[in-house]
């Protein structure tokens, strides 16, 4: 384990925490678009974190992990449960039966997810700065 | 001789604790950095006990033992022993910001020992 290793995964955590904050802000931002690049209305979307193994620790033994190499993004996934329909026949977008499809987003799932991603940022710059700190000190070694 | 006189039992010990420290910073760093990802299980680093047992064990008066005792401490565990949550994973990150500002603390103690250890030897050369 090198020096930096406990920096670079406390900011492997950073950025993916960044990441889940800028899904769940498009979430927000896409709560009532009915048009999409791919058509149809926006889905919702979710950051898939996993793990990275790492060298240190031995790495992947017989399917066991006990490496550490921090985290990582392994894909945005869309949210396929079913779409909000409202009755609203006014609307361009609404079917024949005058409902008008919005997407799966809900608020308040949304908030949640984002002040969990909010703190786990500030736990993971905690890490960071405690970790600097350590490499910090042993560079005054013998002074 | 003069070996023995700058790196002796004290500095020995005082290093390997302060290098299992800081990998054990890794490892809790690790564990914050996980702290969403599902199914996750959290990992330690334990060092303390190994380190401690070795010393008592042998006293390390040669190379060999001190070697084991390089090899003694260097173990992750997994840890399934907290409780899991909704989604696997048994992070908490509340106790892993404990046990990562009290690792800090440690390692903090084993450099400011050894740095006053060399400070002994430092009076020592100077005879001041």
């Amino acid at each position: 384990m090198s020096m930096f290793d406990a920096l670079n995964i406390s900011a492997s955590g950073l950025s993916a925490e960044r990441i889940r904050m800028d899904v769940v802000s498009a979430n927000l931002a896409n709560a009532n678009t009915t048009r999409t690049l791919d058509g149809g209305p926006y889905r919702r979307r979710e950051a898939l974190f996993s793990e990275v193994a790492g060298e240190f620790g031995g790495g992947v033994v017989n399917g066991s992990n006990s490496g550490v190499g921090g985290v990582r993004v392994a894909s945005v996934v869309q949210d396929q449960s079913p779409l909000r329909m409202v009755f609203d026949p006014g609307h361009p977008d609404a079917d024949a039966n005058g409902y008008v499809a919005l997407p799966n987003v809900n608020v308040v799932t949304e908030m949640v997810d984002m002040i969990s991603a909010s703190r786990a940022y500030e736990a993971n710059a905690t890490a960071f700065q405690s970790a600097k700190q350590m490499a910090m000190r042993a560079l005054e070694l013998g002074r | 001789m003069i070996d023995r006189l700058i790196y002796d039992n004290t500095s020995f010990a005082l290093e390997r604790a302060a290098s299992g420290a800081s990998q054990r910073q890794g490892v809790l760093s690790n564990n914050i950095a996980n702290v969403n990802t599902p199914g996750y299980v959290r990992k330690d680093f334990e060092f303390a006990e190994a380190l401690s047992d070795a010393i008592s064990s042998s006293g390390f008066e040669s190379s060999a033992e001190r070697s084991g005792i390089q090899d003694a401490s260097r173990s992750v565990v997994m840890d399934g022993s907290t409780p899991l949550r909704m989604d696997g994973s048994n992070v908490d990150v509340d106790t892993e910001m404990a046990s990562l500002a009290k690792n800090t603390i440690e390692y903090n103690a084993f450099i400011r020992l050894l740095n006053d250890k060399i400070g002994l030897m430092r009076t020592a050369i100077q005879g001041r």
